[in-house]
């Protein structure tokens, strides 16, 4: 590597971490789902243990997930505050994930200034740069994925066979969609036969391996999901009626913004080149992945969101092919000067990739507000060890975390054998305008205190809730009048059940 | 490639290894069975034959062996009746398969691979037609290859018994008598032809007076993915890396032209249709899909890997994940019923009990509520008596008593019992077992979880 490419890929990554700081820093709060890490984190830091058996978590509930993301941040946690691991260390990660790209689209594209450019895109991915102030597991996997996809394309040589093993080995404890992986190797497979290339033994032999040791990992871990859950275990048990949330059909314009139009447009061309012209076989393995995610997105098995991610960095990568193949086209026409496409590049990208980055960033629905966190702080301290609170879905792991009291429903699914009548249940206590169905609700779910927040109201379209009398509930907390900066909650306490007469 | 020393040994000591990893993998069970008090057989098929043995008529004369047995020998050594036939069979296919000229690798592979697969554990410990089945076939394909030509003319005991048991074990026998037969002298193919000719009587005339069966069972509700993979939750089948390795060899070994690999191969579109049919067919089918996973892995095991290090890992997370799935399903058998507290009931309603009042239960404990409480039972699964069935789903999810009343009275229910495992599948705030608080029940009796209740 030329010194001056590696002066630029140091400047990108820094200029990608200093800016996801900023917005981390800018936004207060963590993503709703950061909140479950967090406390996994915690409890391993107190234990040394993952939080198998919760006794809060839908009022009590065993757990299954991978839980290496969580011991390597419990291990930081232990000389650095969890709330800075947690803000930075992601954020470190996803600034490093440039790297890896950069490392990649050179070897594709043969070009150093395109590969910078790849990093460059994948620093400002709006996808990725959403995760700012997310502290969750997929901040790890993108590196990881990415870093055993370059080992693998050197797999011949020794030291990258073993890199290679370490950072499958890592993924495969961090998260299951690690499994688009072993997908788009399948893809890679089935492509290299249909083209008639000899697929490299090393390779075959490697697939293999890592197919059986995720499988083996998989079961390790979810061995009572899958036996519970049967076939049904690749939707995870989500709520049948919030698939679509989970799972939502790729509607193109949105995927198009999240990922970026150049890299999108640039993308498409490159695929179209690599399968029906040049027959690459690296450019393959790519588009095995960009299939392989595709498919897996298409059939809701795996979410939406990291389908997505993972489908910008590939094609950032591809980008670097396309803009080597449009300056080598250029240089022959003599049409332009030298810097001319990287500039007109860095012209193009800042409204169709950067503007989008930060506003995804400092979007303000995906993490709660101060005076929301103050109100289920309150409730740590005000309220019965045992009682159980109601908030919305995503709000659930901020009762556990915040409160440390009972929620009746969040978004860890697994193992939960009534989860659509739960989620039903809570519709029905947000909405249902009959004080005797929510009070028999309450009692069915031995629930005590119900929350309002700005978000629920925002979402739900819900001024108040429609059964509240001054006989049932006690408005025991409410911040909403208190300076309206944005955001709130209200806490009621119901006095009321029901019970048959005698 | 040059085999790792314990691979050696294992291989030259296979007889030993495999039988001692058999009788751990039984003791296990049998430990644990013992620890909770808990019968041997699990499930409802060996309770279901239990049962009939004890009405033995020429109806199911199939049954009379079994009949036999149960008038001669205590009820408490019941279970040995399918460990030694299961323990003989793996012998006789082992004598088989060297004669057939199976390398020593093959074998141990392959009876290692059957001996730690669910579906086979489950015939071992159950008296079923899987067990009987395997005996007969493999008893019959020994005697076809013994040199004294008496002997081989015991095939005919073999070919006239195994149709009685279901047609499609006949058909299966057919098939495989067809295709043993174009690998023998034509000299030597007189025992087999009358095998043959008395395998298709027995089967027309079992057809024809006895009603056999197409297929016995099924004895629990029936899923094709989870009855084929153990890992998800099945009470049979094999180990998801069993059916990995099964699939790669089948594409592997698809361009091979070894004689050995036809009947495998052309198995496959009578088998799968009928584990399609009816999942009890897993046992054939499971065997074919054993076949191919041994060829696999013993082709891996002689590749020559580019990366060695992959090699040792790749074989040991093969163990590793097989090992892990019996286990897996070993552990999950205590949550099958019969448990210690359900006999408890069902003994006191034997005794307690007027013998004409018909129970209604779930359907996977039917089998076993009728054997021990020695009384009719509203619907089993192999009724296959679809009205019965539909009402059967119909009290199990009644919501109103208006739904339940007449179901019950239409049928002359007396009694609803409710296992510990049916409990726990059952919400108490809704359905049946809110329905049971209503003044026409009346609870009989209960141990544990496990109860009876009284319809007036």
């Amino acid at each position: 590597m030329e010194r001056k490419t590696a002066y630029w890929l140091i400047a990108i990554v820094l200029i990608t971490f200093i800016s996801r700081l900023t917005f981390a820093l800018l936004v207060p709060n963590f993503s709703y789902d950061s909140y479950f890490h967090l406390r996994q984190v915690e409890h391993i830091e107190e234990t040394g243990l993952p939080l198998f058996s919760d006794p809060l978590s839908y009022g009590g509930r065993d757990l299954t997930f991978l839980p290496l993301f969580h011991y390597l941040m419990a291990l930081f946690a232990l000389i650095i505050p969890l709330k800075i691991v947690a803000t930075i260390l992601p954020n470190v990660f996803l600034s490093l994930l440039p790297v890896i790209v950069f490392l990649i689209s050179r070897d594709i594209s043969k070009s150093e200034e395109g590969a910078l450019f790849a990093a460059l895109l994948t620093g400002f991915l709006p996808i990725l740069f959403a995760t700012a102030n997310s502290f969750s597991t997929e901040t790890l996997l993108m590196p990881l994925l990415f870093l055993t996809i370059y080992s693998f394309l050197h797999i011949s040589e020794k030291k990258y066979l073993y890199t290679y093993i370490i950072t499958f080995l890592i993924s495969s404890l961090t998260s299951p969609v690690t499994f688009l992986l072993i997908m788009g190797f399948i893809i890679y497979i089935l492509l290299s036969i249909l083209e008639s290339k000899k697929i490299n033994k090393a390779e075959i032999e490697v697939i293999l391996f890592s197919f059986l040791f995720f499988v083996w990992i998989q079961f390790l871990f979810f061995k009572r999901f899958f036996a519970q859950e049967g076939l049904s275990f690749i939707w995870q048990n989500v709520p049948k009626a919030i698939m679509a949330q989970y799972f939502p059909t790729i509607s193109l314009p949105q995927a198009v913004v999240l990922v970026s139009i150049v890299p999108f447009l640039a993308g498409i061309y490159v695929v179209y080149r690599a399968l029906f012209q040049l027959h690459n076989t690296r450019a393959f393995l790519l588009i095995s992945f960009v299939i392989s995610t595709s498919l897996l997105a298409w059939f809701r098995l795996i979410p939406f969101q990291i389908s997505l991610m993972f489908f910008g960095v590939v094609l950032a990568i591809l980008f670097a092919t396309f803009y080597e193949e449009m300056r080598q086209y250029l240089a022959k026409t003599k049409f332009v000067k030298k810097n001319w496409l990287a500039f007109s590049m860095i012209l193009l990208l800042i409204p169709t990739m950067f503007l989008p980055a930060a506003l995804s960033a400092v979007r303000s629905e995906t993490t709660p507000t101060n005076k929301e966190v103050l109100a289920f702080q309150w409730l740590a301290t005000h309220t019965p060890e045992d009682a159980g609170v109601l908030a919305l879905l995503e709000e659930g792991h901020l009762i556990t975390y915040y409160s440390s009291r009972r929620n009746m429903i969040d978004d860890q699914f697994r193992l939960i054998k009534d989860v659509n009548s739960r989620f039903e249940d809570v519709n029905v206590l947000y909405h249902t305008t009959f004080q005797t169905q929510a009070i028999g609700l309450l009692d069915k779910y031995d629930v005590q205190y119900i929350v309002l927040t700005s978000h629920a109201q925002e979402t739900e379209n819900l001024e108040k809730f429609r059964y509240l009398t001054k006989k049932c509930f006690d408005l025991v907390y409410n911040n909403f009048e208190e300076n309206y900066d944005g955001g709130g909650a209200q806490i009621y306490q119901n006095h009321c059940t029901i019970r048959e007469l005698k | 490639m040059e085999r790792p020393l314990f691979l050696e040994h294992c291989l030259k000591y296979q007889k030993w290894y495999l039988s001692l990893i058999f009788l751990m993998v039984i003791g296990i069970i049998f430990v644990g069975n013992m620890k909770e008090e808990k019968p041997f057989f699990h499930g409802g098929e060996s309770y279901a034959h239990l049962a009939t043995a004890e009405k033995m008529g020429f109806d199911n004369v199939e049954i009379y062996p079994l009949y036999l047995i149960t008038k001669i020998m205590p009820s408490v050594y019941f279970n040995l009746i399918p460990l030694v036939l299961t323990m003989i069979s793996l012998l006789l296919l082992r004598y088989i398969l060297q004669k057939r000229g199976f390398s020593l690798e093959f074998i141990f592979f392959f009876l290692l691979l059957l001996v730690l697969s669910p579906f086979f554990i489950k015939q071992a410990t159950t008296i079923s037609s899987a067990t009987i089945f395997f005996f007969l076939f493999t008893l019959m394909f020994t005697l076809l290859m013994q040199s004294k030509r008496y002997l081989r003319y015991g095939v005919i005991f073999c070919t006239a018994v195994i149709p009685l048991i279901d047609q499609f074990s006949g058909l299966i026998v057919l098939f495989a008598l067809l295709l043993y037969c174009f690998s023998l002298e034509k000299s030597e193919r007189r025992p087999l032809w009358f095998g043959l000719g008395i395998l298709l009587a027995v089967m027309v005339g079992s057809m024809i007076w006895l009603n056999t069966p197409f297929m016995q069972g099924p004895f629990h509700e029936q899923q094709l993915a989870r009855d084929l993979i153990s890992d998800l939750g099945g009470d049979s089948g094999i180990s998801f890396f069993v059916l990995i390795l099964g699939a790669l060899g089948f594409i592997l070994l698809w361009r091979e032209k070894r004689i050995v690999l036809a009947p495998a191969y052309l198995s496959l579109p009578l088998l799968i249709p009928s584990y399609i049919y009816n999942t009890e067919a897993i046992f054939s089918l499971g065997m074919i899909l054993i076949f191919f996973a041994t060829e696999a892995l013993i082709f891996f095991l002689n590749y020559k890997w580019q990366l060695p290090t992959l090699r040792q890992f790749t074989f040991f997370l093969l163990l590793l994940g097989i090992f892990f799935s019996s286990l897996a399903f070993i552990s999950r058998l205590s949550d099958v019923g019969p448990t210690a507290q359900d006999r408890e009931v069902l003994r006191w309603a034997n005794e307690n009990l007027p013998s004409e009042k018909i129970i209604a239960s779930f359907p996977e404990d039917a089998d076993y509520v009728s054997y021990f409480t020695k009384k009719p039972v509203f619907f089993t699964f192999h009724d296959q008596n679809k009205l019965r069935e539909i009402d059967s789903a119909a009290i199990f999810n009644a919501v109103y008593v208006h739904q339940l009343f007449p179901i019950l009275e239409n049928n002359g229910i007396a009694y609803i019992y409710i296992s510990e495992n049916a409990k726990k599948k059952m919400s108490s705030e809704q359905g049946l077992l809110f329905l049971l608080k209503n003044e026409r029940f009346k609870l009989a009796y209960s141990a544990g979880e496990a109860e009876i209740w009284e319809f007036e």
